[in-house]
């Protein structure tokens, strides 16, 4: 294949387009590690707006651009290289932290501002190369779309093999290689060009590394800012590390670390190691050898449940990190302890590392460790267990500003609670302790979605199942399989009183117990803590008590699987009456924040793409402007809240995050890329276009509704067979999703070549508003409107195809042709 | 009402794209307020211990009319569903010590503002009315000896040492102990007795200690702390995570050594360095 001069190759832009993808990851997993969830999701935004504003720049330099086409793609490309290594490690080293205190709130939101604009770079970079190439392709825009989709699938699935290899701080150098290697491909550049882009982009990257080694600068206020603090001052040491795609593991070893979860007893515990994953303390590991000595688990709120559960009880813990519910199971007497945990690596660490004595509680007899989602290990036919504990939920986040509000979690839904209930035997109880919190929220929504679950399962009476108590540090809500006789809650009775425990519910339970010994805040004039008065509500009319209270606790399910996104915009009154300008770090702000994302993404989006462009004397002048944006936009929209609401989906199905991630973002690109490829041969049939847009419309909403139903089916499936399975069943809808952008363009580009510019341009605002969109959409609704709303906006896209330019009434074969194509060739 | 937000939301940007308008959308606080206690504490100490004789400290000069200001807008009349602080001996200290002195250069125009203040090492200094609030619940008498875990800036054991004049305060944080040092010093709050360790221990060989104020979030309580502490003590201490609306427990030991607790209010403070959750 020979290159015409002018005319980039496919090979280029797929190299560029892997590095572009393979970057966004990279700062995915890069700030995972140095901020906060919430944070994070707003990569893909930038790296939208990126493209978006690529548009911009193309349409406002054409003239100057486009005689240079090769010549700039190759410089371009070298920019691209400089520019991800040069912004990832200058913005990684500014100071900014996710804690706005008031007073130095405009100042925060400045240096957030001035850390995100330094992510665009690359992307506005490597994006308007992109679209040089695209825009320079003429009828081979078909090739050049399906060489950067199947470029972009390439860079996802690549990125988790890189996140094994290098660590976080050094994940964009491989990328950046991977942008100079895309200059070098350049085969019509001339090889000066090339080779001064090259090593003008290397000399950068090394100098930039020598006077800036990358470093990933920890949000002050994250643990694992603490204990770098510590090892600074000598007060701890780091023991072993792993880093990964799912997490950058470290546990350090100080005598300065003393949690335990919940411990409410007057002895002080064993020294303890840190378990940090992603700068979060993720567990604690005792450094004991022995059960006799690790008798201070005894003390934890963990172990009220194994006063409920039958003698020498077989012992589910999901989730399990550091190690301390093994101890406490063993130490009472658990005939088995089946240990699930989703990351080998974390097991492997505690195993393979000899100075971690704790890692022995691995080994103790009866105890067998599995690596899957927890998710999926309730869902498969199989043993029954006596006590089933969410060990991972008991060092969750929660009322932290939603800080991990948009964080997806298919465990505590009411379809996963209930199969947890599912699994149990017929005396079994499941057991999840939580912390407190002030106004309540978390333990509330739990039990909400307990309820609900038990009520799925054909209880009518969930009440008789449900026994919750606490102390001033903790609530341990316990759903039992089989209702509560009289024996059993005399038992209970005569339990929370010997462990001097507040009771907040169980049938029959007596007024005067109430809020005592441990007192906390309650409904004026009426009895107890609102802990039990949102029981009693919610097993009378939950959905009436749901509607009032100050926080979301709507149960989450499958369709919605955000357990710790507890907004209520309503609230924000109350707490602003009460905390006054302390009210935002009071609120549960996780949707607050999608919405503030969208608005200032929005803005951002209008200033650097649309109105620059609708400003422009070309757009401004072309007839069909308005269609053109309809039709863009919409087919912007549709393909992302496709693609998340898949993502989600076969977040389930696969049950991990990265692997649904990297399968989702890969087939869609490269089947995307294939759809793209042979959008051609539709021959810009308007007809058979309309009905192509029509049928990826209803498969995207029997995708949308029947993706999860693999769940059932697949998950004792191996993962790879998971994979496959996920990937096949989503192939169709992104195989579709990939003919109406260079259908529509390659008809543009022919009809109004003028617009092509506006085309990209409010696409790419369309793609940059989309992701938060889709979240929010989620978030409220869940993801089936979602899903729905992206296949309504294909119908959009189907109907108003018609009214491209270029598009005449009389002529369905795919020949008709413009009046100023027809004058061209004249 | 979520999915109406999201809906004007929308709408609102839709007609603000068609009309090149820049609408904006609030949110809506019409609503009734739910069921939910946002409700800082009803509970204030009895006003017992009155203001040590004390030299004022050097910088106590300055800024005497925002202090007086800050004092009555957010103390005496602190607003937004807060109670008050009754204590006299409490707000007259909070007039006297130099706030300012004991924040970074660069916020002190910030220093007597409703708000906490980074004072680097992901911590804070606590906004003025919650050093109040806590002092007051302390309930401290002239001869109580008080032991502070997270001496952080050293403000609030200054304000502690106008109370009584045994403070003991210990910082795991080798720069900002050493800083603290050098502000109390500097400010004249001799007799506050700082070290640099692992505030989960205490300080046993200075105890048994009359009032116990933790100044940082903790995962539990730690066992150290209650065995330091004197039948009838107090306890104060924030319970939970990093970043988390963590909960101000005023945790007491009866005559006959039982713990009782009471949970007076959501607060937010740094982590506990030793690791809370």
């Amino acid at each position: 294949m020979t290159a015409s001069p002018g005319v980039v190759r496919p090979l280029p832009v797929l190299v560029l387009s892997a590095a572009i993808l393979g970057f966004e990851l990279s700062l995915l997993r890069l700030l995972h590690v140095a901020s906060w969830h919430h944070f994070v999701f707003l990569v893909i935004s930038v790296a939208m707006l990126g493209f978006g504003a690529s548009g911009t720049l193309l349409a406002l330099t054409r003239t100057w651009i486009a005689p240079r086409g090769v010549t700039a793609f190759a410089w371009l490309s070298a920019g691209t290289a400089a520019s991800m290594w040069l912004s990832a490690t200058i913005a990684l080293r500014l100071e900014i932290e996710a804690r706005f205190v008031p007073a130095l709130f405009w100042q925060s939101v400045a240096e957030w501002c001035l850390f995100w604009s330094l992510l665009t770079v690359p992307f506005l970079v490597g994006a308007t190369a992109i679209g040089l190439a695209v825009m320079m392709a003429g009828e081979r825009v078909g090739a050049v779309y399906a060489a950067n989709l199947a470029g972009s699938g390439a860079g996802a699935l690549l990125a988790p093999l890189v996140m094994h290899l290098v660590s976080a701080a050094w994940l964009p150098l491989p990328w950046t290689v991977a942008a100079l290697v895309a200059c070098l491909c350049v085969g019509a550049a001339p090889s000066r060009v090339r080779v001064w882009g090259v090593a003008g982009g290397a000399a950068v990257i090394v100098l930039a590394a020598v006077l800036l080694p990358p470093l990933v600068r920890l949000d002050p206020f994250k643990y694992g800012a603490h204990v770098e603090q510590l090892e600074l001052q000598g007060s701890a040491s780091l023991l072993a590390r792993s880093d990964g795609p799912r997490g950058a593991i470290r546990v350090f070893r100080s005598d300065l670390f003393h949690d335990v979860p919940f411990l409410s007893g007057e002895s002080a515990p064993p020294a303890i190691d840190a378990l940090v994953i992603d700068g979060h303390l993720a567990g604690s590991i005792l450094r004991v050898w022995r059960q006799e000595d690790a008798v201070v688990v005894d003390d934890t709120m963990m172990s009220l449940a194994y006063a409920f559960a039958p003698e020498r009880p077989s012992v589910l813990l999901l989730d399990e990190r550091g190690g301390i519910d093994i101890w406490l199971a063993a130490r009472q007497g658990a005939r088995s302890i089946r240990v699930v945990q989703p990351d080998p690596a974390v097991f492997a660490l505690l195993r393979g590392t000899p100075s971690i004595e704790g890692g022995a509680v691995l080994d103790l007899p009866g105890v067998e460790t599995v690596t899957a989602d927890p998710r999926h290990e309730v869902e498969r036919d199989g043993e029954r267990f006596d006590l089933v504990q969410l060990a991972g939920h008991q060092t969750s986040l929660a009322g932290s500003g939603g800080i991990a509000a948009l964080g997806e979690d298919f465990l505590v839904t009411v379809e996963g609670l209930a199969a947890c209930i599912s699994r149990l035997s017929p005396e079994g109880v499941l057991s999840v302790c939580r912390g407190i919190q002030t106004p309540a929220r978390d333990n509330i929504k739990l039990l909400a979605t307990a309820i609900t679950a038990l009520r799925r399962l054909g209880v009518e009476r969930p009440g008789d199942h449900l026994v919750v108590a606490r102390d001033f540090l903790a609530v341990c809500t316990m759903v039992f399989r089989s209702p509560l006789e009289a024996a059993d809650l005399e038992k209970v009775r005569s339990v929370i009183d010997e462990r001097d425990l507040t009771p907040v519910w169980y049938s029959g339970i007596s007024p005067d117990s109430l809020n005592r010994p441990d007192e906390l805040p309650g409904p004026d004039g009426a009895p107890g803590d609102w802990y039990h008065h949102a029981t009693v509500r919610l097993l009378e009319d939950p959905q009436r008590f749901i509607d009032e209270w100050l926080f979301d606790v709507r149960p989450p399910t499958d369709d919605r699987p955000f357990f710790l996104d507890f907004c209520r915009v309503r609230s924000i009154g109350p707490l602003h009456d009460a905390f006054g300008d302390l009210w935002l770090t009071r609120a549960e702000l996780g949707f607050l924040l999608v919405l503030a994302a969208t608005a200032l993404i929005a803005v951002a989006g209008l200033a650097l793409t649309v109105l620059p462009l609708f400003l422009s004397r070309t757009v401004r002048r072309g007839r069909g402007k308005t269609v053109v944006a309809v039709y863009f936009a919409s087919i912007g929209l549709a393909y992302l809240f496709l693609e998340m609401t898949a993502l989600s989906r076969l977040h389930l199905v696969i049950g991990d995050p990265l692997h649904a991630a990297a399968t989702t973002i890969a087939t869609f690109l490269v089947v995307s890329g294939a759809g793209s490829a042979v959008a051609h041969r539709l021959g810009g049939n308007p007809r058979a276009l309309q009905r192509t847009a029509l049928l990826l419309a209803a498969v995207a909403i029997g995708a949308t509704f029947l993706l999860g139903a693999l769940t059932g089916v697949t998950s004792s499936w191996p993962l790879p067979a998971r994979v496959l399975v996920s990937a096949l069943a989503i192939a169709p809808l992104a195989f579709l999703a990939g003919v109406p952008m260079p259908s529509a363009l390659a008809r543009l580009d022919r009809g109004a070549p003028e617009l092509v510019p506006w085309a990209w341009g409010v696409n790419g605002f369309a793609s940059v508003l989309a992701a938060p969109l889709a979240t929010a959409l989620a978030m409220t609704w869940g993801f089936a409107v979602a899903g729905s709303c992206g296949a309504a906006l294909y119908v959009v896209a189907a109907c108003v195809f018609g009214g491209l330019p270029g598009y005449r009434r009389d002529d369905s074969s795919g020949s008709e042709e413009t009046e100023e194509s027809r004058k061209r060739e004249e | 009402m979520r999915g109406l937000t999201l809906i004007t939301f929308l709408l609102a940007g839709a007609i603000t794209l068609l009309l090149a308008l820049t609408t904006a959308t609030g949110c809506d606080r019409d609503e009734k307020p739910a069921s939910g206690s946002a409700k800082t504490s009803d509970d204030a100490a009895k006003p017992r211990a009155t203001p040590r004789k004390r030299a004022p400290a050097p910088a106590a000069a300055e800024h005497v009319a925002d202090r007086r200001r800050m004092v009555e807008r957010q103390m005496m009349r602190p607003g937004d569903g807060r109670d008050p602080i009754r204590s006299p001996a409490v707000l007259e200290v909070m007039r006297s010590v130099p706030r300012h002195a004991f924040v970074p250069e660069r916020l002190r125009r910030h220093a007597h503002g409703d708000t906490p203040l980074p004072i680097g090492h992901g911590q804070t200094i606590s906004q003025p009315y919650i050093v109040a609030w806590m002092t007051e619940l302390l309930d401290l008498d002239a001869d109580d000896r008080v032991l502070e875990i997270g001496t952080g800036s050293g403000y609030q054991a200054a304000v502690l040492a106008h109370l009584t004049p045994h403070v003991f305060s210990v910082e795991v944080v080798d720069p900002l102990a050493k800083k603290a040092r050098t502000t109390l010093e500097k400010q004249g709050y001799t007799e506050v007795e700082t070290r640099i360790g692992d505030g989960y221990h205490g300080w046993k060989e200075k105890g048994p200690f009359d009032a116990i104020i933790v100044t940082c979030a903790a995962g539990h309580l730690p066992p150290p702390l209650w065995e330091q502490l004197k039948p009838g003590g107090r306890i104060i201490i924030p319970i939970g995570g990093p970043l988390e609306v963590q909960r101000l427990v005023l945790v007491t030991r009866t005559a006959d050594g039982e713990r009782r607790t009471r949970t007076l209010g959501a607060v937010r403070f740094v982590p506990l360095t030793r690791g809370s959750k």
